[in-house]
């Protein structure tokens, strides 16, 4: 579905992402793994069309639409879940008669009441599901999750981590930028290590890696690069 | 069109919507009951004709200031809380985006105007001057192509400028334009480099005192000078090319 080559950014005189290449399929949650600062969130950019690229290619497949959560999502504070989603399906110039329909549809997939509550007593939680939301609508083909666990507490994680294994489950191809190990380990089938925004390795859950977990893997790698 | 009925939205629910909002209608009650006064020479000015056009000159300050205080945050604080980047993964151009938040900004700035407008009407019906009420909404469009200039310039400043720079810069200029009658009679006055400098400064400072000057002149029935109110339109055209030409590296 995606395949970046030689992706290359640089800011001043610091090189982000550097000959960063990887490819993904469909149907498969892809993880981008790293510290903070080692160039995820600029490669997810430069996918997004939001950064130029200084180097290299990004092939997509022709049509593909991209729906993605950041990773501390933001939402008028005065509108509630359905207004918001009804704002971003307004831009999207989804019809109205589609989006009505759909937007009720995608408040009940994330577990969130077609209600008048407004995203100002929405906890953490709730407002990353809402994220999630807006960037399920029109169907997108590929899922961009940045960061989608951070901040929350232990219930959070796991009502995400399950709403990312149901969306696996319907067939979405997913990117998902974490450095949270175990949060990949359970949803994702492949990978890769950045570390100043180089490939340091990749991830495979189907290979065995000599019987080390992805833990032992990454500590490997990110160590490696500190030496 | 979404996109600026949310921001308008966002935008009055802002304290500083309201505090300058009653803040100017004190003001004009003030001068309306007759507790405030404005006095030349020691002589107090209690005549419609002198007052009017002074207190709207006193609106019209106030107004453009609540133009750069409602004008300078908006598109900033969409790439500092990231929901540019739901909206701009959208298909929806810079251009388009800046242009849609910069509407939300006028939108706002000229319904704060109207606010002291409206709160202008007590002050004639106080003066026994009810019968020229009907001359507050040309008077109203008329001070509004000032502010609207102010929610261009300054929208476009917080695009090409860190934001305490632009806002700094915005202030500077907009008190430049409200006090533009001052610094033309300064450079009447001062010689040499300071008197150049001036000249200068005239040439790169819209005229807001001239602008919106026009609706107290029309208020009283004075003759209005429309190549005034065509210079701030032109001024206007040139910060609205500015928008659609400059748009940010990194978003």
């Amino acid at each position: 579905m995606l395949e970046c080559k030689n992706l290359k950014k640089i800011y001043g005189k610091k090189c982000v992402v550097n000959n960063l290449s990887f490819s993904i399929n469909n149907g498969e949650v892809f993880a981008l793994l790293g510290s903070n600062g080692a160039g995820k969130t600029t490669t997810i950019k430069m996918i997004l069309g939001l950064t130029k690229k200084d180097g290299g290619e990004i092939i997509m497949h022709d049509g593909v639409k991209i729906g993605y959560s950041p990773d501390t999502p933001y939402f008028p504070p005065f509108l509630n879940g359905s207004e918001v989603l009804s704002y971003y399906a307004d831009i999207q110039k989804i019809p109205k008669k589609e989006s009505g329909e759909e937007i009720a549809k995608l408040l009940n997939t994330v577990g969130l009441e077609e209600d008048k509550t407004k995203i100002k007593n929405y906890s953490k939680g709730m407002l990353q599901r809402l994220a999630f939301a807006q960037a399920l609508l029109g169907s997108p083909d590929l899922l961009i999750l940045d960061e989608p666990t951070a901040g929350l507490d232990v219930m959070g994680r796991i009502e995400i981590i399950k709403l990312i294994g149901r969306l696996k489950e319907a067939g979405k191809t997913i990117i998902l930028n974490s450095h949270i190990l175990s949060d990949i380990e359970q949803v994702c089938d492949r990978g890769i290590i950045i570390g100043n925004g180089n490939l340091l390795g990749t991830w495979d859950k189907k290979e065995e890696h000599y019987g080390k977990s992805l833990q032992d893997i990454f500590i490997e790698r990110i160590g490696g690069m500190r030496e | 069109m979404i996109i600026a009925v949310t921001a308008l939205k966002e935008k009055i629910r802002k304290k500083v919507f309201y505090i300058v909002s009653i803040l100017g209608i004190l003001i004009l009650v003030l001068f309306s009951t007759g507790t405030g006064t404005i006095s030349i020479n020691g002589e107090e000015i209690t005549d419609y004709k002198l007052l009017s056009p002074i207190l709207l000159n006193i609106i019209n300050a106030i107004s453009c200031v609540m133009a750069v205080v409602l004008s300078l945050n908006t598109i900033p604080d969409e790439y500092e809380r990231k929901t540019s980047h739901l909206v701009l993964i959208r298909e929806v151009s810079q251009r388009t985006y800046h242009a849609w938040l910069t509407a939300a900004n006028i939108m706002a700035s000229l319904l704060a105007e109207l606010i002291l407008f409206v709160s202008f009407l007590i002050f004639m019906a106080a003066k026994n001057h009810g019968g020229d009420m009907w001359k507050l909404l040309p008077a109203f469009f008329i001070s509004a192509v000032g502010v609207i200039l102010v929610c261009v310039m300054t929208s476009w400043l917080s695009i090409v400028l860190p934001k305490i720079v632009a806002g700094t810069l915005s202030v500077i200029l907009v008190l430049a334009g409200v006090f533009y009658n001052l610094l033309e009679l300064l450079n009447s006055i001062v010689g040499g480099f300071g008197g150049k400098l001036l000249k200068g400064i005239l040439h790169i400072v819209p005229n807001l005192h001239g602008i919106q000057g026009q609706a107290g002149e029309f208020l009283v029935n004075n003759r209005v000078d429309v190549h005034l109110l065509l210079t701030g339109l032109l001024w206007i055209y040139v910060f609205v090319i500015a928008l659609g030409l400059f748009r940010r590296k990194e978003v």
